[in-house]
């Protein structure tokens, strides 16, 4: 089913849930499903999906309040599918995010991934950004990430070329 | 060859070694899986030492998914057979389901950090 929700876009779902970790696996399958159903390769399935589990995991993870929101749109013109999750933070913590992304974005994925991986064995933060660098390098998707200041909600955004 | 580990069965998980072959099947994707990914592992490396074994298979082929927590603990693994030396290192191939599209992009990506080591079959 596609609904119009913007101009020149096609919905697939927008969904909030509280921070509850089993509903991760929930989105996930629904997710898979949906894309099985308006026709999206299995392969680009398969990258869409690591990307929201990982998303809504780090959400549940460093959310500072109850709510996480998960969007997913595709564009037909651009044949582009947009997968956004929100979740309720501190500026401090947005800016962790952001300034990761930006990092990232000058790194090769591939490099920047495996030198995060070497570097996780001996970091014991729980904080390793390496759900962000799989998205970036395995599901070959653009991220960029914002801060709402007024809600003090972030969103990262993931986009997928089909 | 018999490597006496110990079975792990939690959360939707299903670890386990018999004769050269790890299976691993469920879906990782549970907030802590070095929980119980951790000590099986360890325990697991310490014995293939033991034991002077130079070859290990690990089948996914029902391994749902597998999130980077869990990537991160295979890291683990991978790092510590590197660090052994080389008449202890071991080498583990992996055996994927192809219907499973992560498997093999996810996998892959642990050749890098050693393709001695690891390789997919």
């Amino acid at each position: 089913m596609h609904i119009e929700n913007e101009p020149g876009v096609l919905g697939y779902f927008d969904i909030t849930f509280g921070k509850v970790w089993d509903y991760i696996q929930i989105t996930r399958g629904y997710l898979e499903n949906v894309l099985k159903i308006n026709l999206v390769e299995k392969k680009d399935i398969a990258r869409i999906v690591i990307a929201a589990s990982e998303l809504i995991e780090n959400s549940i993870k460093y959310s500072n309040k109850d709510g996480v929101r998960v969007k997913v749109i595709r564009n037909p013109k651009t044949n582009n599918i947009e997968l956004v999750v929100y979740n309720h933070t501190t500026k401090k913590e947005a800016d962790i995010v952001m300034d990761n992304l930006q990092q990232m974005g000058k790194t090769d994925p591939l490099m920047h991934y495996i030198t995060l991986m070497k570097l996780t064995v001996t970091n014991k933060d729980k904080k390793s950004g390496l759900g962000l660098a799989r998205i970036n390098h395995e599901s070959q998707a653009k991220l960029h990430a914002e801060y709402l200041e007024k809600d003090g909600i972030i969103s990262v955004k993931a986009l997928f070329k089909l | 060859m018999g490597l006496a580990i110990t079975p792990i069965n939690r959360d939707g998980v299903l670890m386990k070694v018999q004769k050269d072959t790890i299976y691993i099947s469920g879906s990782i994707d549970n907030q802590n899986p070095e929980s119980y990914m951790t000590p099986f592992l360890s325990e697991l490396h310490e014995n293939i030492i033991e034991n002077g074994i130079k070859e290990m298979k690990v089948d996914i082929r029902k391994l749902d998914f597998l999130n980077s927590s869990g990537i991160k603990e295979l890291v683990v693994w991978v790092m510590k057979i590197n660090e052994e030396d080389e008449n202890k290192k071991y080498r583990i191939n992996f055996i994927c389901n192809d219907n499973l599209n992560w498997q093999r992009s996810s996998i892959s990506t642990l050749e890098y950090l050693n393709a001695n080591i690891v390789k997919i079959v």
